[in-house]
């Protein structure tokens, strides 16, 4: 089957434009048509910058035309959650009270894809404050599911994903903190990779939970992950938790190979509580990667049980922090979920979250352990299937369960460990895409990918692409 | 912890509030103490590994 052209890859787009066969104006044009004609069903963009997209577009023409390309993102449409900040632009964290922020800077993530030539399309819809993840917000309207439009997208980088999947953008930048890139590129079909903690500058992103906080890429191939990632890693002095450490070049060295590599399976906290059909496509994934030479190892990692309380304590302990000074004279302007999760932050006493650390440091040392006999360990993305808009609970396996719980349960420990994550399509169930997680030791993202890109080769999902948004 | 004091806090919150407390409780309840108190409190960002390339 040939690709329509909004429906390549970063990596094959590129191609084409560097051989001057296509030029970044027509790509953005495309981009722009879509989401002028699909974004109404969507709700993926808060703002869409049409004009300074076609502007930045002839000039990254003009200087292809003259042989001065800038490498994989030159002249590529993307999109930016909107809690990234843009110089002189509204960045409004898809609330009421940043309604009319206007950063008087660019994010570090912004001006490295800016130096590689990259289009912003504009900045996607999210949760509330990246509170969330179902991307149900009361001030921008609900953000849907491409594949379903009753489904949610995932949150709470909902929009990037949706954006992504239904073709409005090529890329799109997405944020992090309990499991928010990974969650909605797993509802959406996309691939979401968070890096380790740190390895990408947070300068200019608004922030969540700053010991859970990340962002990362929402692609559609597991090579146009490390292309943006490529871009945006790398030291920033402006983020004091910015690792020290140059910008990766990761999309150059993956190649799928993963014979010898070997996946550790938990099945204890990752799988015991899984839905079949969605245990059944991650299963399959991983016996599909036994053949390509992966070994397969059981590991046991008792103290995951307690890494969702950790994480709640920490992640709402840090949150309401951040928010103290807002909730001091806009309470009543936050969505009512939004204002509930944060008052669950006075919750937390300074012991809890004390505890909680150190709880975070037992489940650090015996997973380093289990990394000295393994070099991923994998999982469902989502223990349950994808949840449909305004569903509190989700069923598994004939249970009811929270379905924020749920959506938290399998990606949280990346966060709380800060380990390199990713999670790519695996399977379908019902027609909607089933996520798998690749995790991986602190730094060893190019195993990461590589497992990912050796599953990648085997067509999880076929062509399968959605359309429940096209009628 | 008395959340009625807290000006900030929503008061139809407060039931919900107080169930998922109660909620959490039972992970909490999980917890091996004795184990917290001989762990140490050190960052644990402070020494990644070498990166591979």
């Amino acid at each position: 089957m040939s690709l329509e052209l909004h429906q390549l890859s970063i990596s094959q787009v590129s191609k084409l434009i560097k051989k001057k066969q296509i030029s970044p104006i027509e790509l953005t044009k495309i981009c722009l048509d879509r989401i002028e004609k699909y974004n109404p069903k969507l709700n993926a963009f808060i703002a869409v910058y049409a004009e300074e997209a076609m502007q930045q577009a002839k000039i990254a023409t003009r200087q292809i035309a003259r042989n001065e390309y800038k490498g994989k993102l030159h002249g590529v449409p993307i999109a930016i959650k909107d809690n990234i900040y843009f110089k002189n632009k509204v960045t409004t964290m898809g609330s009421k009270i940043h309604g009319n922020f206007v950063s008087d800077f660019d994010a570090t993530s912004v001006v490295k894809l800016r130096e590689s030539g990259a289009i912003f399309l504009g900045k996607t819809n999210m949760h509330e404050y990246a509170l969330g993840a179902t991307t149900d917000n009361p001030h921008f309207g609900t953000c849907r599911n491409p594949w379903h439009l009753g489904k949610i997208p995932g949150g709470s980088s909902g929009g990037s994903a949706a954006a992504v999947s239904a073709f409005l953008a090529y890329g799109a930048l997405g944020t992090d903190t309990s499991g928010s890139i990974r969650v909605p590129a797993a509802a959406c079909g996309l691939v979401g990779l968070k890096a380790t903690y740190g390895r990408v500058s947070k300068y200019g992103c608004f922030p969540e939970a700053w010991t859970l906080d990340h962002i990362g890429p929402i692609t559609r191939t597991v090579k146009d992950s490390a292309i943006i990632f490529d871009a945006i890693s790398g030291r920033d002095r402006n983020d004091p938790t910015c690792l020290d450490l140059a910008g990766t070049k990761l999309s150059k060295k993956i190649d799928g190979n993963i014979k010898n590599l070997t996946i550790g399976i938990e099945e204890e906290f990752f799988f015991k509580f899984t839905d079949t059909e969605v245990e059944k496509q991650v299963r399959a994934s991983i016996a599909k990667l036994k053949k390509l030479g992966a070994k397969i190892k059981p590991v046991k990692i008792p103290s995951l049980k307690d890494a969702f309380w950790a994480l709640t304590i920490i992640d709402t302990s840090e949150t309401t922090t951040v928010h103290q000074p807002l909730m001091k004279n806009h309470a009543n302007s936050y969505g009512a979920d939004v204002r509930f999760l944060i008052e669950c932050g006075y919750l937390p006493s300074a012991v809890d979250y004390l505890q909680a650390l150190q709880l975070r440091r037992i489940i650090q040392k015996e997973v380093t352990e289990v990394f000295q006999s393994v070099d991923v360990l994998i999982a469902p993305t989502l223990p349950s299937k994808t949840p449909s808009q305004g569903e509190l609970t989700s069923i598994i396996n004939g249970k009811s369960v929270d379905t924020i719980e749920t959506c938290m349960h399998n990606v949280g420990p990346g966060n709380l460990l800060g380990l390199p994550s990713l999670s790519m399509p695996c399977g379908l169930v019902d027609g909607i895409p089933v996520g798998i997680e690749i995790i991986g030791a602190p730094l060893q993202e190019l195993k990461v990918l590589n497992i990912a890109m050796g599953l990648e080769s085997t067509a999880p999902i076929g062509n399968a692409i959605p359309t429940a948004y096209l009628n | 912890m008395d959340l009625e004091n807290f000006s900030d806090i929503d008061k139809k919150n407060l039931p919900k509030l107080k169930q998922y407390w109660e909620y959490l409780q039972t992970y909490r309840a999980q917890i091996d103490e004795e184990k917290l108190v001989s762990s140490d409190i050190a960052n644990i960002f402070t020494s990644p590994m070498e990166p591979e390339e």
